[in-house]
């Protein structure tokens, strides 16, 4: 247990950076362009192993690290585990004639998972960020002659930026029922703030910029279910296969919204809840379903899906997004652990993953469907001595297209995740 | 096999972390414009309110020993008759080496500054006594003196040359016995309340105002003999002012404004988000117009005039007071549409965030400095120069 309390302290530290109260932030800045959408951009990171595959893992295991993707899973832990992940997204966006570059940090999801009945119970804790509504974006605005002092067309630059977005803190079970199959239950808080702010600067400095201040809360109540299903001696003495599958149901949120400006220096309240009413949002339906197959202790490959019907949500107002449509991610990957084996070369010490990922977006602008199509890669650090084990991830991929005065994005991430593996509570027979 | 245990022993796994953090951790360009994705801009909105509720205040300021006095009458063919009498008393400091001879003359000395009216004709003036004292720092516009009958000196203007005015005989003697009583405390008390200045008024429709600069006019006492002179500045003047307006609806719904405060233009409203349609605001100007249509006469005289407006913002019974403090705003005028324009905006801010009076803006144009400068401002129900703020503001539906 010693050895988790730096990383434990580490990660309180960190914790605030994820937003669930959002704090405008300069590192912030940039972003999707599909950001200011809903509720923001979808989230699927949900272990470091699946990542590197491109998998959603909701039919992966592994006693190493912890993953959120399938409840059912947590029953199979033999080690306590601790993970957090960390994210760098560099965007290189093209459209309307213009290519900029933007790179975001992002705190990835911090679990901890405890077996409580070495694989039979265990029990998981985490946060984890759903969607991220982060942006800067830019318009230019003219004032006419005849509606400005200087009795001259007058600029002005409309600023939008967008931060924080929904997260999700979730306390699950797993629980397995027979030696081939267990089911799990997490239910969570789905928390977050959205803040849209629009600053409008313009050229003549006797005009003083003004700006708008939209805050948005949600929160609600989430149920997932899960169930997970493995059976080893399939084709093979030493192979295993493995079903996964989840449901996560709607969330109805708990909405608020208020409008602000700051003015001389005074937060001053443009529209307070109260004119709003109580918002209606409605966080959608998600549901996931997978396999994978461990052709032997060395390599496994896996496939899954996951869908959102986004067709459900619905915004403050209570009214469904004509933008937005079903969302389905489709995943397949394999895994190489080289550092089971005997080799002695630099290259036998790693796990190594790879995999393609394909995901319809959950956006339909101009007839056109914002896709994203991504290469996985990714090397685990293992220890040898203890199970912990250090992830770095990297995925390279495009989102959308100019085609119809749309945006391109080409996506480059670097995760680096932690993962701690201990036995707890338990007195060791060697040390 | 290579591991990771180096670290994790160690305990220091996290700081690996934030090292390889801080590693990638980049800027941006900034943003992208593309109109299709971005989030619906804020609408700026322009709005521009007339200003109906103006009127004029008269409050005429106190004229003592301000830069100037002013003397003269004119028949403004836009401002009406106008007169103004300057009221002089010279000093009575003796210096030990310094003396009046007998039989000496005394030259009150004025060096023309500018002239309202016409340049060239030549204009009649009387220097005559005061017969009752008075006080330069209470003295107003309005405020009447007592002249005298006896004529100490005259003159003709013509043209803007430094003018050497003869005194009389028996205003120079009368002074010269002043000026040699003893003690000092004596002297100027007697000599305030037995000669309590001069007045330059003007013989009727003499066609011009003239200013002078207090501080250049002197007196100087020049020996019989020609052994030296003795020079006394004015140590304290006054203008005393009148103006008369036969048709005061020649110029529309145009209001007359005087430097003097004879006539202000009040602007009463009062800054409100019901008024202003909005407390997001980016600018509030106010908008007044100079009519110079109005105000055009052919060229056929001069008048001085002042291109800057002075707002004040007072409560009502503080306006006789005006004089007192400083303008609010100033703006100069804008020569392309003869527009005044101040920027309200922190004004605004300040009204609807802070707490509410009954203060109001008061507009006069051009500063009280002792001349007569009238100024003709757009008024109500003139679709072009009418008084107005313009708004400058964010939609926040």
């Amino acid at each position: 247990m010693k050895r988790f309390i730096p990383v434990i302290i580490f990660a309180a530290i960190q914790f605030p950076v994820i937003p669930v109260t959002s704090a405008t932030n300069d590192i912030w800045k940039g972003g999707s362009n599909y950001a200011h959408f809903g509720l923001g951009l979808p989230h699927d990171f949900q272990a470091s192993y699946s990542d590197g595959m491109g998998l959603y893992g909701v039919a992966l295991h592994d006693n190493r690290s912890p993953s959120i993707a399938n409840p059912a899973s947590w029953s199979r832990s033999i080690f306590t585990t601790a993970g957090g992940a960390f994210e760098i997204n560099s965007l290189h966006i093209s459209g309307g004639g213009n290519q900029i570059n933007s790179t975001q940090f992002q705190t990835g999801p911090f679990q901890l998972v405890f077996p409580i009945h070495r694989d039979r119970i265990g029990i998981s804790l985490s946060i984890s960020p759903l969607t991220a509504a982060r942006y800067t974006m830019e318009n230019e605005g003219i004032l006419e002659p005849d509606q400005n002092h200087s009795g001259e067309e007058m600029r002005y630059i409309t600023e939008n930026v967008g931060s924080g977005g929904i997260n999700k803190i979730e306390a699950g079970i797993g629980y397995r029922l027979t030696n081939s199959i267990s089911i799990g239950y997490a239910p969570s808080l789905l928390l977050g703030v959205i803040n849209r702010k629009q600053t409008l600067n313009f050229d003549n400095t006797d005009y003083r910029a003004v700006n708008l201040r939209e805050t948005t809360s949600h929160y609600g109540f989430g149920n997932r279910f899960g169930i997970y299903f493995s059976r080893g001696g399939v084709l093979r003495n030493s192979d295993q296969a493995v079903f996964g599958a989840t449901v996560s149901l709607p969330v109805k949120f708990v909405s608020e919204r208020r409008l602000e400006s700051k003015i001389a220096n005074r937060d001053v309240s443009i529209n307070p809840p109260s004119y709003y009413g109580k918002g209606q949002t409605t966080f959608p339906l998600e549901a996931s379903g997978g396999f994978s197959y461990h052709i032997n202790s060395y390599l496994l490959v896996g496939a899954d899906a996951i869908y959102q019907k986004w067709k459900g949500y619905t915004n403050f107002n209570g009214q469904a997004e004509s933008f937005l449509k079903d969302r389905i991610r489709l995943g397949v990957g394999s895994q190489y652990i080289a550092a089971l084996g005997d080799g002695t070369s630099f290259f036998s010490r790693f796990i190594y993953r790879m995999g393609v990922s394909y995901d319809t977006g959950n956006f339909t602008f101009e007839n056109t469907d914002i896709e994203t199509i991504m290469i996985h890669g990714g090397i685990g650090i293992p220890s040898s001595e203890t199970n912990s084990s250090i992830d770095i991830n990297a995925e390279f991929g495009f989102r959308g297209t100019e085609f119809a005065g749309l945006v391109s994005e080409r996506i480059f991430a670097l995760k680096v995740s932690f993962n701690l593996s201990e036995l707890m509570f338990i007195q060791r027979r060697l040390q | 096999m290579f591991s990771c245990d180096g670290f994790s022993n160690r305990r220091i796994l996290p700081f690996v972390y934030l090292i390889i953090l801080w590693t990638f951790t980049a800027c941006d360009e900034g943003g992208i414009v593309s109109s299709k994705l971005s989030p619906d801009d804020p609408d700026v909105k322009a709005d521009t309110i007339l200003l109906d509720s103006v009127s004029l205040v008269r409050s005429p300021a106190f004229s003592g020993n301000l830069f100037y006095f002013t003397t003269g009458s004119f028949d403004d063919p836009v401002f009406g008759s106008i007169e103004a009498i300057a009221l002089l008393r010279p000093s009575i400091t003796k210096q030990p080496e310094d003396t009046i001879g007998e039989n000496s003359t005394a030259f009150l000395k004025l060096n023309i500054s500018n002239i309202y009216g016409h340049l060239s004709d030549a204009s009649e003036f009387h220097v005559v006594e005061l017969t009752r004292p008075w006080r330069a720092s209470s003295w107003r516009y309005d405020s009447i003196p007592e002249l005298g009958t006896n004529i100490v000196g005259q003159f003709t203007v013509q043209g803007s040359d430094t003018l050497n005015i003869k005194l009389s005989d028996d205003w120079t003697n009368r002074y010269r016995d002043f000026y040699f009583q003893e003690p000092t405390e004596l002297r100027d008390s007697l000599y305030r309340n037995e000669m309590p200045g001069l007045a330059i008024i003007p013989m009727h429709d003499n066609g011009k105002l003239f200013s002078v600069n207090g501080d250049e006019a002197t007196i100087i006492f020049q020996s019989a003999a020609d052994t030296g002179a003795v020079e006394q500045d004015i140590g304290s003047w006054a203008v005393s002012f009148s103006t008369e307006l036969e048709d005061g609806e020649a110029f529309g719904t145009s209001q007359i404004v005087y430097n003097t405060f004879e006539s202000i233009m009040k602007l009463d409203f009062e800054i409100t988000e019901e008024l202003l349609g909005s407390n997001n605001l980016s600018r509030v100007e106010l908008v007044l117009y100079k009519d110079t249509v109005g105000m055009d006469t052919g060229g056929q005289f001069s008048r001085p005039r002042s291109e800057t407006a002075r707002i004040y913002y007072l409560m009502s019974h503080d306006v006789n007071y005006a004089i007192t403090t400083d303008p609010r705003f100033q703006a100069n005028m804008r020569e392309d549409d003869s527009s005044y324009r101040i920027n309200l905006t922190n004004f605004a801010h300040e009204r609807l965030f802070g707490s509410s009076d009954d203060r109001r803006l008061y507009v006069v144009i051009g500063a009280n400095d002792g001349r007569i400068l009238p100024t003709l401002l757009g008024g109500p129900n003139d679709p072009t120069r009418q008084p107005k703020l313009l708004i400058t503001s964010i939609e926040t539906e």
